[in-house]
């Protein structure tokens, strides 16, 4: 007894490769004005990127040996005897593999959510805000910062989507505190950490007790312990780097207004400014954009700061029509860790602590 | 207040971002097919926004849907190699900053089971399709040989091994995404 199969989009899958693979403009230009016409088939369309990402992890995690083995060398005869074996028990096979993806955690955000109840907060730019949870736990969500929460009995689960928060856990050891990005977890019993996530990755701080960090990149594993006073980051490609001590207390001050940049690239620290101001802040130039910045912002003074910082590295500000601030440089000054306004702290390598 | 230099009407930066406005939904429809994650493609998408923006004045007369989509897709494929974090650590490393990393350089167990799993599943699905659209569809995603060489192989045309490989991502996709949600 077979279930109904669904039909599939070749038509999605064709747009989609076109996307992927086409140089031609008019060829993309006509895929991209379907994805547009056709709301309706995006879900289709959606699925088959996953599935095709889902190759690829498989492609790039086992041996092509192994890949080839169970998928036939190209379709070999022998495949086909174990067809009707297949048919019968795929289903049951197909159940205890999705099974397995639960309990693995190999499965994605979307996926994550649509199983259970979950509850989404958000903040609009230069808002923060506390958020109470039904365990008395809190999240102060920085501006323009999103998390989606999902409890159950034997777990709390938040996924920073995007931006900044401070988590002051509740204990409850029998309820695990996870915070989900890109390609790691922070994992906490009861204690009060920092997670920023920007495009490049996550920075997690620690400011009261303990809290382990996991991140998985296609090659290995990383697990870190982090105590008061320790930062971590790992990149969205699950990549982590060495723990750091930092002064925890200055690095969660966005709750008070004043946001703090210790050897920044300007990229990255027009990224946090642009949660905050009410006019896009754009870098111009590249070279400009790498420019390390250590510094203390306000968050009710970020033009005055521009100013003074444009001041010490030979960059130029602009208002455009229609109201962004455009950061421009030369590139004429070497690339070097400016001071602005006061002395920031270090963050010091952890050897000898 | 501090004064501003205001800058000069810029017809063409103005026309770029209108125009980079009206892409944006399909854009994000496309990066978050391509990525998986709604987030990460609004990061992407705002990069590609960045990128050419810096050189929004040499981008006269480009055709700027591929141009938008053709950066749009190597900055995913950066994305997804990221390379950028692992020079920034090593920068720090040279530093001597290079110190209490507990890193599992065991073959990471976990992954490997499930990406194992994920291949029986991917498998059963493929058994279901007709034996010459799974073979076409083998031989391109896992075997990465061109449409060419496919069609070389198979003594079929080049067009009939693209509408095998198209019917097998259809197919597979949807039956995969079905069975997914049986979670």
């Amino acid at each position: 007894m077979m279930r109904t199969l669904p039909e599939g989009d070749a038509r999605a899958a064709l747009y989609y490769q076109i996307l992927n693979e086409s140089d031609d403009p008019a060829e993309l230009e006509a895929a991209s004005l379907w994805l547009e016409a056709n709301p309706e088939k995006l879900q289709a369309f959606e699925n088959i990127g996953h599935f095709m990402a889902v190759c690829d992890h498989v492609a790039a995690t086992l041996p092509t040996q192994e890949v080839v083995a169970e998928l036939g060398e190209a379709g070999g005869t022998d495949r086909r005897l174990w067809s009707w074996a297949w048919r019968a028990a795929a289903s049951l096979v197909l159940v205890a593999a999705g099974a397995a993806f639960f309990i693995l955690g190999r499965y994605d955000e979307r996926t994550r959510i649509a199983g259970t109840s979950a509850t989404q907060y958000a903040t609009k730019i230069g808002e923060v805000r506390s958020v109470g949870l039904a365990d008395r736990s809190n999240i102060v969500l920085s501006g323009a910062s999103a998390v989606t929460v999902t409890y159950g009995r034997d777990f709390r689960r938040v996924t920073l989507n995007q931006g900044q928060a401070v988590f002051k856990v509740a204990h409850d050891p029998a309820r695990p505190f996870t915070v989900a990005t890109q390609s790691g977890t922070v994992r906490a019993l009861g204690t009060e950490f920092d997670v920023h996530r920007s495009s490049a990755g996550t920075r997690v701080t620690v400011v009261e007790g303990v809290v382990d960090v996991t991140a998985r990149s296609p090659d290995r594993v990383a697990v870190a312990r982090l105590r008061p006073n320790m930062q971590i980051a790992y990149s969205s490609a699950g990549e982590m780097s060495p723990i750091m001590k930092v002064d925890a207390a200055r690095m969660v001050d966005w709750q008070r207004g004043t946001l703090r940049f210790v050897a920044e690239p300007l990229s990255a620290v027009v990224a946090d400014l642009n949660r905050f101001s009410t006019r896009p802040i754009i870098v111009e130039n590249s070279v400009l954009a790498g420019e390390e910045i250590t510094g203390t912002a306000r968050i009710d003074g970020i033009l005055e700061w521009l100013y003074a910082l444009s001041e010490s590295m030979g960059m130029t500000i602009e208002v455009s029509k229609n109201g962004a601030i455009l950061l421009r440089g030369d590139g004429r000054r070497p690339t070097t860790t400016r001071i602005v306004s006061e002395p920031a702290p270090r963050r010091e390598p952890l050897a000898g602590a | 207040m501090l004064p501003f230099v205001g800058r000069d009407a810029n017809g063409h930066a103005g026309a770029f971002r209108d125009a980079f406005r009206a892409n944006e939904p399909r854009l994000l429809a496309f990066l978050t097919a391509r990525l998986g994650s709604r987030a990460e493609a609004q990061d992407v998408c705002q990069s590609v926004f960045l990128k050419l923006w810096e050189r929004v004045d040499e981008l006269h007369g480009d055709n700027l849907t591929s141009l938008l989509f053709v950066t749009a897709r190597n900055l995913a494929t950066d994305r997804m190699r990221s390379s950028g974090w692992r020079a920034r650590a090593e920068s720090l490393d040279d530093e001597g900053a290079l110190t209490a990393q507990i890193a599992d350089d065991a073959p990471h167990a976990e992954r490997v089971l499930a990406a194992r799993h994920e291949l029986k599943v991917i498998g059963a699905i493929l058994q279901e399709l007709p034996e010459k659209c799974r073979t076409a569809f083998i031989r391109y995603k896992f075997h990465e040989e061109s449409y060419a060489e496919i069609a070389a192989a198979m003594a079929l045309t080049e067009s009939m091994i693209r509408k095998y490989v198209l019917r097998a991502m259809a197919h597979c996709a949807a039956r995969y995404a079905q069975l997914e949600g049986w979670e």
